[in-house]
């Protein structure tokens, strides 16, 4: 007996208002924890190869995985009616499509267009008419956490939070920026984190954080952490920042510009606030400190963004993002800022949206970390 | 081997000179320049991204941890390689690559910039199509490049 997947509901219940017929979405194997990944969201697997998830307007549903060897793995995590594991996607939709009825109906597709040619044009053989390209419907169905994926993500940030913990640990002079990294990631994947995007490097001064490199840690370094690990689909992200040795009055300082302006943020993350509006209060503190001019590129990147693989929105924190705050919606907040005294420094908590503003799914909020050199 | 793919290329992937020094990337930009000669092209695109990037790497270093990126190699002249990150990430992408101009995919004034060293009527072509068709197809329509010989009727095909 499949789980329930209210999603496969939802995008039944949209083909129906729209008028169509059937809907079928895509994904090559890829994971972003930037993106959307349109077969987990519909099915609720990460499948490893090419794979489709065909949705009819009465609800019923299939998810077709490559390769067949692959069946053992999917048919038990799949939240669809049927679960196909086979070696040729477009031959098995193709015979899916017309068991279905749906060889010459009105179809929608959702992330074909991010497919191999070769894919897509053998999906496009199968149609009889072009399908309606729905790219964002995934994302959309999916943009506020179900209380299962809630939970997830709540355990991938106590994965997070002991990775961190190991990183203090470990850290010391004379140990390499790569040694360390692998020493966090290895700890949080035997906490269950499946997928890790892991930033991880330390400087005198830093520029932006980067992959862990051959750099070996010595005093005075300013570790940053961007530890993202992914707990059954659910990226998170929290961001560090650790000195090996006492920190400067003016590190210090400058540390507590990104702590205000995250409670900034947060405390305008409020149900029905635009993106842009968080991003300015976040970015007001970072001005009234005279760094307004450091509010953009290569200063920062963006205030914080979605996560994936279950859904992207609301996007990124960006002070041209009109996209409006939903209660329920979870994606990191980071004012991880260059500030030139003190280099690059990071600072950041994975959020849910409430009726009050953003809460934290941290433990412990960031705050400047240092260990002994 | 077939496995869930990781959202981040891990593993270290820095240009380490000591194992694979100039000369050898000398030696494979004389191959590409040849062919380049050859054929009267003006200039040629390889790219690639996370999932495919043999390509890329054989003539840059470069391997991209996540999402594309770019070489643009004039005929004559050194190369450029956009990435697709922000202007923040740039020096450690610098740090994959032994071509000194690496300049951000996020900006196409980059993009731009290079086709106009290009001069009037120069010859593009892409080697290695591979990845997400939409940056190709963007790159064909957007910037006006003559697709290789007998992928016309392909090209066109594609939905927009």
């Amino acid at each position: 007996m499949a789980r329930q997947n209210e999603r496969l509901a939802q995008a039944a219940a949209w083909l129906g208002e729209e008028g169509l017929d059937g809907l079928l979405v895509f994904n090559d194997g890829q994971n972003s924890f930037l993106d959307s990944n349109a077969v987990f969201v519909m099915s609720g697997v990460r499948p490893i190869g090419e794979s489709a998830v065909v949705i009819a307007r009465d609800g019923s549903s299939t998810l077709i995985v490559t390769p067949s060897w692959d069946a053992e793995r999917a048919r038990p995590l799949s939240t669809t009616q049927t679960t196909l594991a086979v070696d040729d996607l477009v031959k098995t939709l193709g015979e899916v499509l017309a068991r279905a009825g749906l060889a010459g109906a009105k179809l929608a597709v959702c992330a074909l267009v991010k497919q191999s040619r070769r894919l897509a044009r053998g999906v496009e053989g199968l149609l009889a008419a072009p399908p309606r390209q729905v790219d964002w419907l995934a994302s959309h169905l999916a943009r506020v956490r179900n209380p299962e994926e809630l939970a997830a993500a709540r355990k991938a940030v106590w994965i997070a939070e002991r990775g961190y913990e190991r990183l203090m640990e470990a850290a010391r002079p004379g140990v390499r920026e790569f040694e360390l990294a692998a020493d966090i990631y290895t700890y949080m994947k035997g906490l269950g984190a499946e997928d890790n995007f892991l930033l991880m490097s330390a400087s005198q001064h830093n520029l932006a954080v980067r992959a862990a490199g051959r750099r070996i840690l010595q005093e005075g370094d300013i570790i940053l952490g961007e530890i993202t690990p992914c707990y059954r689909g659910q990226f998170v992200q929290i961001c560090r920042t650790t000195v090996i040795g006492r920190p400067t009055p003016v590190l210090n300082e400058k540390y507590k510009l990104l702590q205000d302006a995250m409670r900034r943020g947060m405390d305008a993350a409020v149900p029905g606030a635009t993106m842009a509006q968080v991003t300015e209060a976040m970015n007001d503190c970072f001005r009234a400190a005279g760094y307004g001019d450091y509010c953009r590129p290569p200063y920062m990147r963006v205030r914080g963004h979605g996560l994936g693989v279950t859904s992207d929105r609301p996007g990124d924190l960006t002070d041209t993002s009109e996209v409006r705050l939903e209660e329920g919606m979870v994606f990191v907040m980071h004012p991880n800022q260059y500030i030139p005294e003190t280099g690059y420094l990071m600072c950041g908590e994975t959020v849910v949206i409430s009726h009050n503003g953003a809460i934290s799914l941290s433990d412990v909020d960031a705050s400047l970390d240092s260990v002994a050199a | 081997m077939l496995t869930v793919h990781p959202s981040i290329i891990l593993g270290s992937y820095l240009w380490d000179e000591e194992r694979l020094p100039r000369d050898e990337f000398d030696i494979r930009m004389g191959v590409i320049r040849d062919a380049m000669a050859q054929r009267g092209w003006a200039g040629a695109l390889v790219y690639g991204d996370a999932r495919e990037h043999a390509a890329l790497a054989y003539f840059t270093n470069f391997i991209p941890r996540m999402r594309w990126a770019m070489a643009l190699i004039p005929a004559k002249g050194e190369p450029r390689l956009l990435a697709s990150m922000s202007s923040r990430d740039i020096p450690a992408m610098r740090t994959m690559t032994w071509v000194p101009d690496v300049k951000t995919g996020w900006e196409w004034r980059w993009f731009d910039e290079w086709v106009a060293t290009l001069g009037e009527g120069g010859v593009v072509d892409l080697v290695g199509i591979a990845g997400y068709y939409t940056l190709i197809s963007m790159t064909i329509k957007v910037f006006d490049l003559a697709p290789p010989d007998g992928a016309v009727a392909e090209l066109l095909a594609l939905p927009s």
